[in-house]
C-alpha cells in the first residue's frame, strides 16, 4: 500500500502544451517516476486551455484526471499566477473514477447531479469522498451542490472549489480526461482504503448592526429591512448605487461580503455578493433565505490566518485519530482571501503547511467558491452536511 | 354590620395599596426597559456609524495598499526594461574592446593597450553590475520563475570553479577546494543556483587580498547539501552584520577595500536558497575572513 504524490509548476507562456507538458512531468519525477494513475490541474487562462491540458495528457501517458482554470494556483512555494500547476498521484489503495457535468446555465442542481451520476455507474467501490470543480459563473454553487448530494445523498462528504478566471469574471474552463468544457462541473471520485479529512474557515467578522432579508429569491436578495439590498452597500461605501453597477459588485466588495449565522455553525455563512440589477437587487454566489438575518463581513490578516490554522489542526486531529499521516494536501482558497493577503499570501499557505508538515506534497487553487461538510464534518455521518461557501479555506488531506 | 363594611374596605384598601405597588413597579420597569433599549437602539446606531468609518477606511488604505503595490511593480519592470536596453549596447562595447585588446586590428603600444583594457574591465564591471539589478527586479517583479529538475551538482561546481581558479590565479588568491566525490544530484533550478554560487565564490575572492585564502567545500549532510566558503578576506564589521542581505547594501571596509559591487549580491543568494526551500547563514570577522554556509534539500519537499 502506498500513495505517491508529486507537484510540478511551469510559467512557459510561450507554448501552453509544452507548459502543461512541462508541469505534469514534473509532478511525476517528484512522485518518483513511472505512470500515473491520476492528475488534477489548476491552470491561469492566459494560457491556452486545450493545449495546456494535451500537454499533460501528453506528458501523463494518458491518466485519467479533472482540473479548472484558476485565479491562481497554489504549491509549497506558495502562491503564483499566470501558471500550470499539476499533481500526479500513483496509489495501489485510492481508485479515481472522474465524472462531468455539463450545461450549468440550463440547469445547476441537473448538471451537479449528472456529474455525480456519472461518477456513481461507473465507480468500482464504495464511493468515499468527491472533488468537485464546478463553473460558478453560470449558475447557482450551492444547486450544484445540491445536485450532487441529490445523486449521493443528503449526508455525502464532498469538496471542492469553483474555477476561476484571473479575476475577470468572464468564463471559467473545466476539465475531464483531457476534455476541456466550460459552464460545466468535473469531479472525481475517490473510492478506496485510505484516510480522508476536510478543514474548512474563513475568520471573516461581522461589522455594524444585523440586517434582514425581507425578500429574496435563491441566490438574488431584492430587499434588507425593507429597502434595496445595494443600500447596505451604498450605506457603508459611501457610493450611489450607479457606480456601484459599473463594474461587477464582486470586485469592489469581494474583501466585505454578507454573512448569515446559521445556529449550528461556530462562524457566519458567507455569501459573496456578484452582481446588482437596476433596482437594486443584489445576486450572490449562493442563496439566503428569506427572513434571515445577514451582516456585512470585514476580513483581517491575522484572523484569517488563525482560521487557516484551525482549519489545518482539524484536518490533522482528525488523521490522526485514523492513526495516519497526511500523503497529500489539497487546498480549495477563496479569491477573497488573496486580495486580502495582498502580497501576503504564502504567509497563509506556510501558516498551514507549518501544520500539516512543510513536505507533504500540496495543490490549491484560489476559487471563486467552496464546496465541503459544514465544520468538516466527515466522521459522523448524520453531521455531514455539505454546503457551498465563500471567502473560506477548505483544505483536503488524504492520509494513509 | 358597620364592622364587617369596615373589614371588607380594610382588605380593599390593602389590595388598592398592592394594585398600586404593582402598577407603580410594572411603569418603573418600563420606563427602565424603555430608557435600555433607547440606550441599545443609540448603541446600535453608533455601532453602524462606527463600522461605517471602518469599512471605508479600510476601502482607503487597500485601495493605497493597491497602489503602492503597483508603484513598485512599475518602478521593478523600469529598472527590468533599462538595464536589458543598457545591456545590448554595452555588450557591444565590450566585444569592441576585447577585440582591440587581443590586437585584431594590428598590435597596441603599452599605452594604447593600458586604456583598452581598462575600457575592457570597466565595461564588463557595468555588464556584471546590470545582470545583478536584473536579478533583483526579476526577484521583485516575482518574476524569478523556478525551474526545477534534477542536476548534479558535482558538474555545476565543476563548471563554475573553472572560472573562479582563473579569477583566484589572477589575483594570486589560493583557492583549496574540498568537493565530496559522492556528491548527490539535487532537484535544483540550475540558472539560479550558479547565479547564488558564483556570487558567493567571487565574493569570497573578491574581498581576499593577494596571498590570502578561499576554501570551498562540499558534501551531502543528510537530506541536504551543505556548501560553506571561506576567505581569509576583509570580513564583515560586527555592527554592520544585520544589513548584509539589505539590497545595496556594502560594507564600510568593502567601499574601502574594492570599488566594484553592487550589493546586490546576498540579496540574490538569499532568495535564490529561500526558493529552494534552502537558506544562507554567514558567520564574519573583520581583518580575519567570512564564512558562507548555503543549505538546500536534495529533494524539493524535504522538511526543513
Amino acid at each position: 500500500m502506498a500513495i505517491l504524490v508529486g507537484v510540478g509548476l511551469s510559467k512557459k507562456l510561450s507554448d501552453p502544451k509544452e507548459a502543461g507538458f512541462e508541469a505534469c512531468k514534473m509532478a511525476i519525477e517528484e512522485m518518483g517516476g513511472g505512470q500515473p494513475d491520476f492528475t488534477i490541474a489548476f491552470t491561469s487562462v492566459v494560457f491556452d486551455q486545450d493545449a495546456v491540458v494535451a500537454g499533460i495528457r501528453e506528458a501523463s501517458g494518458n491518466a485519467p484526471g479533472i482540473g479548472c482554470s484558476d485565479a491562481g494556483e497554489i504549491t509549497l512555494d506558495g502562491p503564483s499566477t499566470k501558471a500550470v500547476a499539476v499533481m500526479a498521484i500513483k496509489s495501489d489503495s485510492i481508485n479515481f473514477t472522474t465524472g462531468v457535468g455539463r450545461d450549468i446555465k440550463g440547469g445547476a442542481r441537473a448538471a451537479g447531479k449528472a456529474m455525480a451520476d456519472d461518477i456513481k455507474s461507473r465507480v468500482p467501490k464504495d464511493l468515499r469522498t468527491l472533488i468537485m470543480l464546478p463553473d460558478v459563473l453560470t449558475g447557482n454553487g450551492a444547486d450544484i451542490v445540491r445536485g450532487v448530494l441529490d445523486s449521493l445523498g443528503p449526508n455525502f462528504p464532498v469538496v471542492g472549489g469553483a474555477a476561476g478566471d484571473d479575476f475577470a469574471f468572464q468564463k471559467t474552463f473545466e476539465y475531464r480526461d483531457g476534455e476541456v468544457l466550460s459552464g460545466a462541473v468535473a469531479g472525481v471520485g475517490l473510492s478506496g482504503k485510505f484516510s480522508f479529512a476536510m478543514g474548512v474557515r474563513h475568520g471573516w467578522v461581522p461589522v455594524g448592526p444585523p440586517m434582514k432579508v425581507t425578500k429574496s429569491d435563491g441566490a438574488v436578495i431584492h430587499t434588507l429591512d425593507g429597502r434595496p439590498a445595494v443600500s447596505i452597500y451604498e450605506d457603508y461605501f459611501g457610493k450611489k448605487a450607479d457606480e456601484l453597477r459599473r463594474e461587477p459588485l464582486a470586485r469592489m466588495a469581494i474583501t466585505y461580503p454578507l454573512g448569515l449565522k446559521l445556529p449550528d455553525l461556530d462562524e457566519y455563512l458567507i455569501r459573496d455578493p456578484i452582481t446588482v440589477d437596476d433596482k437594486g437587487a443584489i445576486t450572490c454566489a449562493a442563496e439566503i433565505p428569506m427572513g434571515s438575518e445577514v451582516r456585512l463581513m470585514i476580513g483581517n490578516k491575522d484572523k484569517a490566518i488563525e482560521a487557516a490554522e484551525e482549519a489545518a489542526r482539524k484536518v490533522m486531529t482528525d488523521l490522526e485519530s485514523d492513526k495516519s499521516t497526511p500523503r497529500f494536501v489539497l487546498m480549495f482558497n477563496c479569491i477573497a482571501r488573496e486580495k486580502l493577503f495582498a502580497q501576503k499570501a504564502k504567509d497563509e499557505i506556510d501558516a498551514v503547511m507549518q501544520i500539516i508538515g512543510t513536505d507533504v506534497p500540496l495543490l490549491g487553487f484560489y476559487t471563486y467558491g467552496e464546496q465541503a461538510p459544514l465544520a468538516g464534518e466527515t466522521k459522523n455521518q448524520k453531521l455531514i452536511k455539505s454546503r457551498f461557501y465563500n471567502e473560506t479555506v477548505v483544505i483536503f488531506a488524504v492520509g494513509e | 354590620m358597620i364592622e364587617a363594611i369596615f373589614q371588607i374596605s380594610e382588605e380593599l384598601i390593602v389590595i388598592a395599596v398592592a394594585g398600586v405597588i404593582v402598577i407603580l413597579g410594572m411603569i418603573a420597569i418600563l420606563i427602565v426597559q424603555k430608557k435600555q433599549s433607547t440606550r441599545l437602539s443609540d448603541l446600535l446606531k453608533e455601532n453602524y456609524e462606527v463600522g461605517k468609518i471602518l469599512v471605508r477606511r479600510d476601502m482607503e488604505l487597500s485601495e493605497a495598499n493597491a497602489r503602492l503595490i503597483a508603484l513598485d511593480q512599475s518602478k521593478s519592470e523600469f529598472v527590468s526594461i533599462a538595464a536589458h536596453q543598457l545591456r545590448t549596447p554595452l555588450t557591444g562595447i565590450r566585444w569592441t574592446f576585447n577585440a582591440l585588446y587581443s590586437s585584431e586590428f594590428g598590435e597596441l603600444n603599452s599605452d594604447q593597450m593600458r586604456m583598452v583594457q581598462s575600457g575592457l574591465k570597466s565595461s564588463i564591471r557595468m555588464i556584471e553590475l546590470i545582470n545583478d539589478l536584473l536579478n533583483v527586479a526579476r526577484i521583485e517583479e516575482g518574476r524569478f520563475g523556478m525551474h526545477f529538475q534534477s542536476q548534479s551538482v558535482m558538474e555545476l561546481l565543476e563548471k563554475l570553479l573553472e572560472r573562479i581558479r582563473a579569477l583566484a590565479k589572477e589575483k594570486a588568491v589560493i583557492l583549496t577546494e574540498n568537493i565530496s566525490p559522492d556528491l548527490p544530484p539535487a532537484v535544483i533550478d540550475q540558472e539560479k543556483m550558479t547565479i547564488a554560487l558564483e556570487n558567493v565564490l567571487e565574493n569570497a575572492v573578491k574581498y581576499t587580498p593577494p596571498g590570502g585564502k578561499v576554501t570551498i567545500d562540499a558534501a551531502q549532510t543528510g537530506e541536504f547539501i551543505t556548501i560553506t566558503v571561506a576567505d581569509s578576506g576583509i570580513g564583515i564589521p560586527k555592527d554592520q552584520m544585520g544589513k548584509v542581505y539589505t539590497k545595496f547594501f556594502r560594507a564600510d571596509n568593502a567601499l574601502r577595500f574594492q570599488t566594484s559591487g553592487s550589493g546586490l549580491g546576498l540579496y540574490v543568494v538569499k532568495n535564490v536558497m529561500e526558493a529552494h526551500n534552502g537558506n544562507v547563514t554567514l558567520d564574519s570577522q573583520e581583518r580575519k575572513g567570512t564564512i558562507v554556509t548555503i543549505n538546500f534539500p536534495i529533494k524539493r519537499r524535504t522538511k526543513r
